[in-house]
């Protein structure tokens, strides 16, 4: 009986490893070159927000994302860019038509972001029958995001959203809701208040994970506006009027 | 295998971590409920050794029950001895035979008997072929090696094709070293997503060990049988595997917690709760984890070293068929891969120790009337090996912020 040397089976595991990860390489670049697109994404001048559909292959569907972001307001769909590698509908119909990925980006730049709501971009490609996966925010250093909730009735509903926002991003270790730096509940105007990090040159932050917590807690907000101006960070110190009649004034969280 | 990151992507649209890490929890819903007292898990300034009180009465349990089968473990030929000639002295024929063997059983010696050595035939036949099951499993759940790591579409189907091939050259019992190489090589694949996930996928290395050390011409060979060597590796990996894995479930404690979020049922396990007794219900979820990793960190070790081995496999084999028939259900089918390794092991007459070498200084010492010394080399030894396991690296780990762990624990 013959046996594999000890030679021998370290070539094989080696050449396995390399293979495994050459078809890795190969197959999955986008895996690989995510640092470089995002960087390169952000080093555009002025602030902009980039949809990230995990479907989105051929010009057929380009042409219902535009139909469908033809009324976001704030945003400039004219000078859109992406999504890069298209098919065109004629060629995605073609059996064995292949692209690195399904999915693909629109980089819409923001004219006007006081008139810019995340919710309403969300619900009109939903309403076309797509989901942006992430919707990243760059160019904009200093923001918060204001949430602005039908629902938010009592101390306790102002409690889950400060108590249980801490909880998912200890739970986040994948990076999501790291950029927040403290969260508000403006009970009296039934709105959540993301204060956001400093937003370095060249880096995103996907507000897409601030809407879905919300909903994970069980609020849909209806709309979401993204501020620049200075506002208040520290509510402890404007509390006390609102807060004194049963705890249901801002509550705040770090 | 950017399947991670497809995970990754959909955890961020939900922000329900659903991801992966650890053995049977990999295959399972383990996403966290109900926040845990992260302070439990942490240094805890004033405290004996710095941490938690239930903690430590855990670990301690622990330790005095390693100790316990530690010192029974190296008198049991003394044991066997008293066994033979004095308790079986009074019975006879059928009844001495069948005590006799389960004695043999229990003491990791061999046992002569026709069924137990078909039994452990066939369980080297589902062994060496068992892996291809869980690797068709996974192929036709869009997953590389195990169902929690889904494989990104883009470069799905050529691991899958990889896959099914690994897998015919298991179940056809080809080339068998070739497969041996393949499946240390994507081991170490795995390495791509993080440490933990290689932590978690040690014990398919298992059955690398019989392939690589079989021979070329496998097809034309019935492999029923493991040789010395091959079962002290299949031991050795095997036991490391739990015993790596025993701890990770106190390193992410998150990811442990969430499968008893999602399965209540699994707290109300008796052995478990056996490690946790008299420990504050208050930290009833907290106490249960960490109860519950030594529960598997005590069979890893001894499976890895050789003390009681078919005592330790056998409760395995059942913990594993309990979690795969009831407790989990047809998710946790891979399991058939770890029950039939571990029944390779506790099926096996060629056992051995690696703490043999206590064993002998008892008896050297026995044999020169040297009784003291004999009890001290034993308790030495046994309170020696039962204190570093229990608590070197529960204190280690207590040093490690682990509370920004993510339940999926693989970035």
């Amino acid at each position: 009986m013959k046996f594999a040397s000890v030679k021998t089976i370290l070539i094989m595991i080696a050449v396995t490893v390399l293979g495994l990860y050459a078809l890795d390489y190969w197959k999955n670049p986008q895996l690989w070159h995510r640092g470089v697109a995002v960087a390169m994404a952000g080093s555009e001048a002025g602030p902009r927000l980039t949809l990230w559909m995990n479907h989105l292959c051929c010009t057929g569907c380009q042409d219902d994302v535009r139909k469908a972001l033809a009324g976001a307001a704030g945003v400039d769909l004219e000078k859109a860019t992406g999504p890069q590698q298209l098919l065109t509908q004629a060629a995605a119909n073609q059996e064995g038509a292949t692209l690195p990925n399904y999915g693909n980006a629109v980089v819409l730049p923001i004219t006007d972001l006081d008139k810019l709501d995340v919710v309403a971009v969300d619900r009109a490609l939903r309403d076309k029958g797509f989901v942006a996966g992430r919707m990243e925010l760059s160019g904009v250093p200093h923001f918060h995001l204001e949430a602005a909730l039908d629902h938010l009735c009592c101390g306790m509903c102002d409690r889950s959203i400060s108590e249980r926002m801490d909880f998912l991003k200890a739970k986040g270790q994948g990076g999501q809701l790291k950029w927040i730096e403290s969260v508000s509940v403006e009970h009296e105007k039934k709105t959540v208040v993301a204060y956001a990090r400093f937003l370095e040159t060249g880096k995103t932050d996907d507000v897409v994970e601030f809407l879905s917590a919300l909903n994970y807690l069980g609020f849909e907000p209806h709309s979401m506006r993204i501020a620049t101006e200075e506002k208040y960070q520290h509510p402890i110190h404007t509390q006390e009027a609102p807060n004194a009649g049963g705890g249901q004034g801002p509550e705040h969280t770090h | 295998m950017g399947r991670r990151l497809v995970f990754l992507s959909a955890a961020m649209l939900t922000l329900l971590p659903v991801v992966a890490v650890y053995a049977h929890e990999r295959f399972i819903r383990h996403d966290l409920k109900v926040p845990l007292h992260e302070q439990y898990f942490a240094r805890q300034p004033g405290m004996f050794l710095g941490m938690q009180s239930d903690m430590l009465r855990i670990a301690t349990v622990s330790c005095v029950l390693l100790l316990i089968f530690l010192v029974i473990f190296f008198f049991r030929q003394n044991l066997d001895v008293f066994i033979e000639t004095r308790l079986l002295a009074g019975f006879g024929g059928r009844s001495q035979r069948a005590l006799h063997h389960l004695a043999c059983f229990l003491t990791d010696k061999p046992v002569r008997l026709p069924w137990f050595k078909t039994v452990s035939e066939w369980a080297v036949v589902l062994f060496i072929r068992s892996p291809a099951l869980v690797l068709m499993y996974s192929a036709t759940n869009d997953s590389l090696v195990m169902p929690s790591y889904p494989l990104e579409p883009t470069s799905a189907i050529y691991y899958k094709y990889i896959q099914v091939f690994l897998a015919i050259l298991m179940l056809t019992q080809t080339a068998l070293p070739l497969a041996g190489a393949l499946v240390v090589g994507t081991w170490i694949y795995l390495w791509r997503w993080g440490w933990m996930v290689a932590a978690d996928a040690l014990p398919v290395l298992t059955v690398a060990v019989v392939y690589l050390t079989s021979p070329w011409q496998s097809h034309r060979v019935a492999i029923t049988e493991l040789n010395e060597k091959q079962v002290r590796w299949v031991r050795l990996v095997l036991g490391f595997g739990f015993f790596a894995l025993g701890w990770l479930k106190i390193y992410n404690y998150h990811l442990t917690a969430g499968v008893a979020d999602n399965y209540p049922g699994v707290m109300d396990d008796p052995m478990i709760g056996f490690f946790a007794m008299g420990t504050n219900p208050l930290f009833r979820r907290e106490n249960w984890i960490v109860a519950f990793a030594y529960a598997e960190v005590l069979s890893g070790f001894m499976l890895m070293t050789g003390v009681f081995t078919r005592v330790w496999g056998s409760m395995m084999i059942w913990i594993f068929t309990k979690l795969m028939l009831v407790t989990f259900g047809f998710e946790e089918i891979p399991h058939i891969y770890p029950i039939a390794a571990t029944m390779v092991v506790v099926f096996s007459n060629k056992l051995g120790s690696e703490f043999s070498f206590v064993e002998r200084s008892q008896q050297s010492a026995a044999r020169e009337g040297r009784t003291l010394r004999r009890i001290v080399t034993v308790g030495a030894a046994s309170l020696a090996i039962a204190a570093v396991t229990v608590y070197a690296l529960l204190y280690a780990i207590s040093f490690i912020d682990r509370s920004h762990l993510w339940q999926g624990g693989l970035t």
